[in-house]
Parts: structure tokens; sequence; C-alpha cells
């Protein structure tokens, strides 16, 4: 067989090959993920907090209207 | 010679040079050789060490590479779902993701537990993935997210560095340089038989049958069916090697 194109596997390519996928499994959780999710939550709270006023404006002019 | 054999007998420098024009190897060998948990690991590691140090080539096909990036696909997506379950307050995980996520580290415990390989298969994935809004959603992590932050690039960083690290070949099936690794035309109807003659799956046997077509005289495979089905063949110029527990597995079995 013509073997000018082929290639070889390297002496300890496996463990290269192993500490390649080691290192993916392992990520840390990216900063940025954390932070978005941290800011998202931020607003989350802030808008449920104005939905709380409103609605405690809401039973207030209710309980007026009962009154 | 017998149709399968043990890696104990690749030790060998009669054997390796017998090999010295390749030899295909099966997704499961790969899988095998980079996950630790494998019950093959250890020897699947010697194995490669031996194939670099006698120079044997290693040659795939697109069908081995789609079930290797699969593995690796499902093992990161496990590895990452149960990292964030353990951290589940700082993802804002909600209830239902939190039950889903536990009800699938059960089973990847109990998996464990019985030295099986505790990766989630795709449909426990695709309840995960159902129980997640796609985008980060009331403050709470979204799979879109989840996905970009853990997978996104992996799959082609990891292949590449198999491809250079394992030396990996293609099988070319087509085209005018595949005479070069080939002995016979690759065709649809030899892939039904060699299915339908042992069951095997539709998978191993484009590999099998690539491997017969081949010019190649050994197959590496850690999959019983596959050796089943090489020893059911019977094509005389073929072996194919397996780990040792495999191989006695396979010794037991009366073919004639």
């Amino acid at each position: 067989m013509n073997n000018k194109s082929i290639r070889y596997p390297k002496i300890g390519g496996i463990e290269r090959v192993r500490e390649d996928l080691k290192e993916i499994i392992e990520k840390e959780s990216p900063e940025a993920l954390i932070r978005i999710i941290k800011e998202n939550n931020k607003i989350i709270s802030e808008e449920d907090a104005d939905d709380t006023h409103q609605e405690s404006d809401r039973v207030a002019i209710s309980r007026d209207v009962e009154i | 010679m017998e149709q399968v054999l043990p890696f104990s007998s690749l030790i060998s420098e009669s054997i390796m040079r017998q090999l010295s024009d390749g030899c295909i190897i099966d997704s499961n060998i790969l899988i095998a050789a980079t996950y630790d948990l494998h019950p093959f690991n250890e020897e699947c590691l010697g194995l490669f060490e031996e194939l670099a140090k006698y120079r044997v080539p290693v040659f795939t096909t697109v069908t081995v590479r789609t079930e290797y990036l699969d593995f690796v696909r499902r093992l990161t997506i496990t590895e990452k779902l149960m990292d964030i379950l353990s951290e589940s307050q700082r993802y804002n995980l909600s209830e239902r993701v939190r039950v889903e996520l536990r009800r699938h580290k059960t089973w990847i415990d109990i998996e464990a537990s019985k030295g099986n390989v505790p990766v989630l298969p795709d449909n426990r994935i695709k309840d995960c993935k159902q129980v997640f809004d796609p985008k980060i959603h009331s403050g709470k992590l979204g799979w879109l997210s989840f996905c970009d932050s853990f997978l996104n690039g992996v799959l082609l960083r990891h292949w590449t560095k198999i491809e250079d690290e394992l030396g990996i070949n293609y099988l070319k099936l087509r085209g005018s340089d595949s005479y070069q690794f080939l002995q016979k035309v690759i065709n649809w109807d030899d892939m039904y038989k060699i299915s339908e003659k042992t069951g095997l799956s539709s998978n191993d046997a484009m590999i099998l049958n690539a491997f017969q077509a081949s010019k190649f005289r050994a197959i590496i495979t850690a999959d019983f069916d596959v050796a089943f089905a090489v020893v059911a063949e019977n094509a005389d110029d073929k072996i194919c090697f397996v780990p040792s527990g495999l191989y006695k597995k396979i010794n037991k079995l009366n073919f004639n």
C-alpha cells in the first residue's frame, strides 16, 4: 500500500486524549453564565417586587371600594 | 490462526508485523480507552501504546467517528447535569428540574454500582431537556445556555485531538483513491446480509461491511456482537482482536 499519506498513532497519544476528555468534563461553570443567571434573577425579583406593590395597591383600592 | 484473538496476542512482534498495513478500530475501543470507568479501560490503553510502538496505522469509518462523538456528547451532558444538580442554588434550578435530575442521578448511581458505564442514554437526556426552559428564564438556567456553556466547541476540539494523537485515518469508501484500501466495492446488499445473519445492529453491520471489503486483516473491537459476527462470517483472511474478558465469552461458543 502507498504509505505516503498515512498517519500513525503517537507514543503517549492516548494519555493526552484522555486528559483532553477529562478537561472537558471537569470544566468549571463559566462565571459569565452564573452572572447572567444572577442578573436575570435580580431583574425578575425587582419585577416581582413591583408586581407585589401594584397588587397591594389594587387590594387597597378594592378595600376602599368595599368600604 | 483463530478468527478471534485476545489483546494479549497483539503484544507480539510477529502479530504486529502482520498488521503493518493497518487495522480497523471500532468506536467502543476509543470509548474504552478514553473513559476511566469503562470495564476494558486498562486493556485498551495498553493496546494504543502497542499500536504506536509498532507503527500500526489505525483506520476508522464515519460510523465509528459518529458513535464515538455521540458518547462524548452524552458523557459531557451527563457530567455537567450532575454538576449543576449539586450546585442547584447557584444555577437557580426550578423544583421541576431538580426532581428530574435527581431521578437520573439515582439511575446513574445504580449503573455505576453495577460496574456499568454510568452515562445517560439519549432518551434520558431528552427527558432532561424537556424540563428546562430553552433560554434563561425567570433567572433560571435554560437548556440552550447549558449547551452553549458546556458543549459548544467540545466535539470539534476533541475529535481534532484524537485524529492528531491517535493518527486516525479514514477508510475512504468512495472516490478514486478508495482502491488503496479496498479489495472490493462496498455495497448496501452486503451490509443487509451481514445484519440479517446475526441480527447485528445497522451501525455495526456498516463497520463490519467496510472491514470485510477492506484489505485489512484485523478489526479491533470491544463489542461482543461484532466479534460474534466476524466468527459467523468466517472469512479466511480476517481476524478480530478483543479484550481478554470478551475473548473468553466468544471462545466458549461452538460455531461448528
